[in-house]
């Protein structure tokens, strides 16, 4: 676990040292592309145990039905990032802004659901063989 | 996936969260040349594409 924490922390650290030289526009964009990255990765996992059968029906459309629900929150977001990237209107971008709140607030709950299950029902396991 | 990845997926989320702070500061400084834009908005299409749709 140690070595996990370790490891997180290391790629956490590169990440905001990476960070701290780019644009604010910049930061922005990244961390969305770390959270499709991440998101994807999941849908990957959750597809290979639902091919491979290891999860029933049930739990396979739960998390469909999940995933979707992020993708669409995620697209949402980036047009809205468009949006704020591109604008010249400070009143416009703001209200954007609130929305794209919204719509990150949305996705991190269902990114955060789609997790739960997979690590709950062993799709995501420790190195150690601890759920 | 190892709990590695998972601790790192939430890691993702999180980053994506605090990021919202340099969203409003982006927002005053809005001077940026338009090539920059451009590709920003570049990068936001091909993270947004690289997302599979799940039939």
């Amino acid at each position: 676990m140690k070595r996990l924490r370790c490891i997180v922390s290391i790629i956490m650290l590169t990440f905001l040292v990476g960070c701290a030289g780019m644009r604010t526009e910049n930061v922005a964009v990244s961390s969305y592309e770390i959270a499709g990255t991440v998101l994807k990765s999941a849908q990957q996992h959750a597809a290979q145990a639902c091919t491979a059968k290891i999860l029933d029906e049930q739990k396979c459309n739960q998390l469909k039905r999940t995933y979707r629900d992020a993708r669409a929150a995620y697209l949402m977001a980036g047009d809205t990032l468009v949006i704020i990237t591109d604008a010249t209107d400070i009143v416009a971008t703001q209200h954007q802004l609130s929305e794209y709140q919204e719509q990150v607030a949305r996705f991190t709950q269902l990114s955060s659901d789609l997790i739960f299950w997979l690590t709950q029902w062993g799709v995501l396991k420790d190195k150690g063989g601890a759920k | 996936m190892n709990a590695a990845t998972a601790q790192l997926i939430v890691a993702g989320i999180t980053a994506l969260m605090q990021a919202l702070p340099a969203i409003i500061e982006a927002i005053q400084d809005m001077n940026a040349p338009k090539k920059t834009k451009a590709e920003l908005i570049a990068r936001i299409r091909k993270a947004q594409e690289s997302l599979p749709e799940w039939e």
